[in-house]
C-alpha cells in the first residue's frame, strides 16, 4: 500500500533571516493523485514546491521521492530534478529556442536521448498540447495560453513521476486560462500526479482528488473538494474560500 | 585652377604615403586584432569565475578589473614594457608586450561586460533549466551564455572599436604602427595637416566597417520576435 506514494515530505521547514516561510509541512502524495494548494499570497506556497526540487535549500524536514530521500546530502539532485516536472507562473520558456526546442533540450542535455528520438517525443507532447504547428515558433510569437502549453509539454516530455504547477493560470490574461486548464484537465484524466498551486476553484472543484489550504507556512486543512468546499472546519478556510469564491 | 592643382598634389603625396601607412595599417590591425582576442579570452574567463564566487579568487579579480579601470592604458603598457625586463629577466618583442598589455587592459573591460550580461538573464530562466535537471555549467552553457552574448555583441564590438584607437598608444614602445608611421612621414615632410587626416581616415574606416559588422551580427542573432 505505501508503495505507490511518490512523494512525501515531513517536517519541512524553511525561513529567510527572520521570516519563517514554512513551519513544518507535511504532505504525501499517490501515484495519480491531484492536490490543489490553496492560500493567500505571500504565504509560502511558491517557497514549499521550490523546496521539494531543492531549487531552495529547505531549513529542516525530510523529503522523499518514492523511495529516495531527496534531502540527504549525497543524493544526486539533477536526477531528482529530471524526474519532478516543473511549470511556472512565468512560464520561463528559453527565448532564444524554438518551442519544440524548449521541449527537446531536456530530452537531450539531461537525458541524453539520440536527437531524432528527443525530436519525436518532443513533437508528441506539442501535439498532446495542442501547438505541434507552433513547434518552430519562439516563445515571443506566441501568446500567454500557448507559452504555458509549451512549459507543460517541456515539463511532460521528460516523463516525471510528478508534476508541480506553481499558479500556471495567475499570469494569464483571463481569455487564456481555459485553454491551459483544458489542457491540465486532460493529463488529469491519463492519471498524472500533479502538485498544483493554483485559485482556480473551478478546477478544483472538478480535477483535484485533495485540497490543501496553506496559511501562514503551516497546512491549516485538507480533504477532497466536496467537504473543503461545502464543509470547511477550519475558520480561516472558510474566510478564505468567502473570499476567493466572491471573486 | 590653382585648387585643382592643390588637390591633385595632395593626392600624389597620399599616394606616396601609402606604401609605409598600409605596412603601419597591417601591424594596427594584427595587434587589434590579437589583443581583443585575448581579452575576450581573460574576459570570459574572470567573467565566469566572478560569477561562480569562489572567494580567494573573487577579490584577486574585483583588485584586477579595479587596477586596470583606474589607471590609464598608457601607464600600463609602460609599466608592462619596462617592468618584464627587471622582473623576468627577459626581453620580449615590443609587438608581443604591445599585444599582451592592451589585451590585459582590454581584459578586464570586457569581463565587465559579459558579466553584466550574465546577470541581466532573469533568475526564473535559471530556475527553469536547474529544474529540468540541467547541472550549473549546462545552465550556463546552454541557456545563459546564449542569451548573454546576443545581448552584449553590440558592446564588444565597441570595445573592439576602442582597442583599435587604443593600439595607437603602442607607438610609445616604439612599434611602428599606423600612427608612429604618420609621425614619421611629418617629420620628413611637415605636413602634419594632411598626414593626420590620412591616418585618421584611416582608423575610422576600420570603426566604420566594425560597426557595420556589427549590425549585421546583430541582426543575424535576433531572437525572432522578441523586443528588447
Amino acid at each position: 500500500m505505501g508503495d505507490d506514494i511518490i512523494l512525501r515530505v515531513r517536517n519541512l521547514h524553511k525561513r529567510y533571516g527572520d521570516l519563517e516561510v514554512l513551519k513544518g509541512i507535511s504532505l504525501e502524495l499517490r501515484k495519480g493523485e491531484i492536490v490543489v494548494i490553496m492560500g493567500r499570497s505571500g504565504v509560502g506556497k511558491s517557497t514549499l514546491l521550490r523546496c521539494i526540487n531543492l531549487l531552495m535549500e529547505p531549513d529542516a524536514g525530510e523529503i522523499y521521492l518514492g523511495k529516495i530521500k531527496v534531502t540527504d546530502a549525497g543524493t544526486d539532485i539533477t536526477k531528482i530534478r529530471r524526474r519532478i516536472g516543473m511549470v511556472f507562473q512565468h512560464f520561463e520558456l528559453f527565448p532564444h529556442l524554438t518551442a519544440l526546442d524548449n521541449v527537446m533540450i531536456g530530452l537531450t542535455k539531461v537525458l541524453k536521448l539520440p536527437k531524432e528520438e528527443a525530436r519525436e517525443l518532443a513533437l508528441k507532447h506539442l501535439d498532446k498540447v495542442g501547438l505541434r504547428d507552433k513547434a518552430y515558433s519562439y516563445p515571443a510569437e506566441l501568446s500567454g495560453g500557448e507559452k504555458q502549453r509549451v512549459d507543460i509539454a517541456r515539463a511532460l516530455a521528460m516523463s516525471p513521476d510528478l508534476v508541480m504547477f506553481d499558479e500556471p493560470t495567475s499570469a494569464l490574461d483571463p481569455r487564456l486560462v481555459g485553454e491551459v486548464l483544458d489542457t491540465m484537465r486532460e493529463l488529469a484524466r491519463e492519471g498524472l500526479t500533479m502538485l498544483i498551486v493554483s485559485h482556480e476553484v473551478g478546477f478544483a472543484k472538478d480535477a483535484a482528488d485533495r485540497i490543501m489550504i496553506m496559511n501562514e507556512g503551516k497546512i491549516v486543512e485538507e480533504g477532497p473538494p466536496s467537504l473543503i468546499f461545502s464543509d470547511p472546519k477550519h475558520e480561516f478556510t472558510r474566510r478564505f474560500l468567502q473570499r476567493i469564491l466572491a471573486r | 585652377m590653382e585648387i585643382i592643382e592643390t588637390i591633385l598634389n595632395t593626392l600624389y603625396f597620399f599616394y606616396d604615403c601609402l606604401p609605409i601607412l598600409a605596412e603601419g595599417l597591417k601591424i594596427t590591425l594584427i595587434s587589434s586584432v590579437s589583443s581583443f582576442a585575448l581579452g575576450l579570452l581573460i574576459g570570459s574567463a574572470v567573467a565566469l569565475l566572478r560569477v561562480a564566487k569562489i572567494k580567494f579568487l573573487h577579490y584577486l579579480l574585483t583588485a584586477y578589473v579595479e587596477v586596470i579601470r583606474g589607471t590609464p592604458l598608457l601607464v600600463q603598457l609602460l609599466f608592462i614594457f619596462y617592468g618584464i625586463p627587471i622582473v623576468f629577466g627577459i626581453k620580449m618583442p615590443s609587438l608581443i608586450v604591445g599585444i599582451v598589455a592592451i589585451g590585459i587592459c582590454t581584459g578586464a573591460y570586457q569581463s565587465e561586460m559579459i558579466r553584466s550580461g550574465i546577470q541581466s538573464i532573469p533568475e526564473g530562466q535559471i530556475e527553469a533549466s536547474q529544474a529540468l535537471g540541467m547541472t550549473k555549467w549546462q545552465t550556463m552553457q546552454f541557456i545563459v551564455l546564449p542569451q548573454a552574448l546576443r545581448m552584449v555583441i553590440p558592446t564588444l564590438i565597441n570595445e573592439f572599436i576602442m582597442v583599435t584607437k587604443d593600439t595607437s598608444q603602442l607607438m610609445v614602445i616604439a612599434i611602428p604602427e599606423l600612427t608612429r608611421r604618420g609621425s614619421w612621414i611629418v617629420y620628413r615632410t611637415f605636413k602634419p595637416f594632411q598626414v593626420f587626416g590620412l591616418v585618421g581616415a584611416m582608423y575610422f574606416v576600420i570603426a566604420y566597417v566594425a560597426s557595420r559588422l556589427s549590425k549585421y551580427i546583430e541582426n543575424k542573432y535576433r531572437i525572432r520576435g522578441l523586443i528588447r
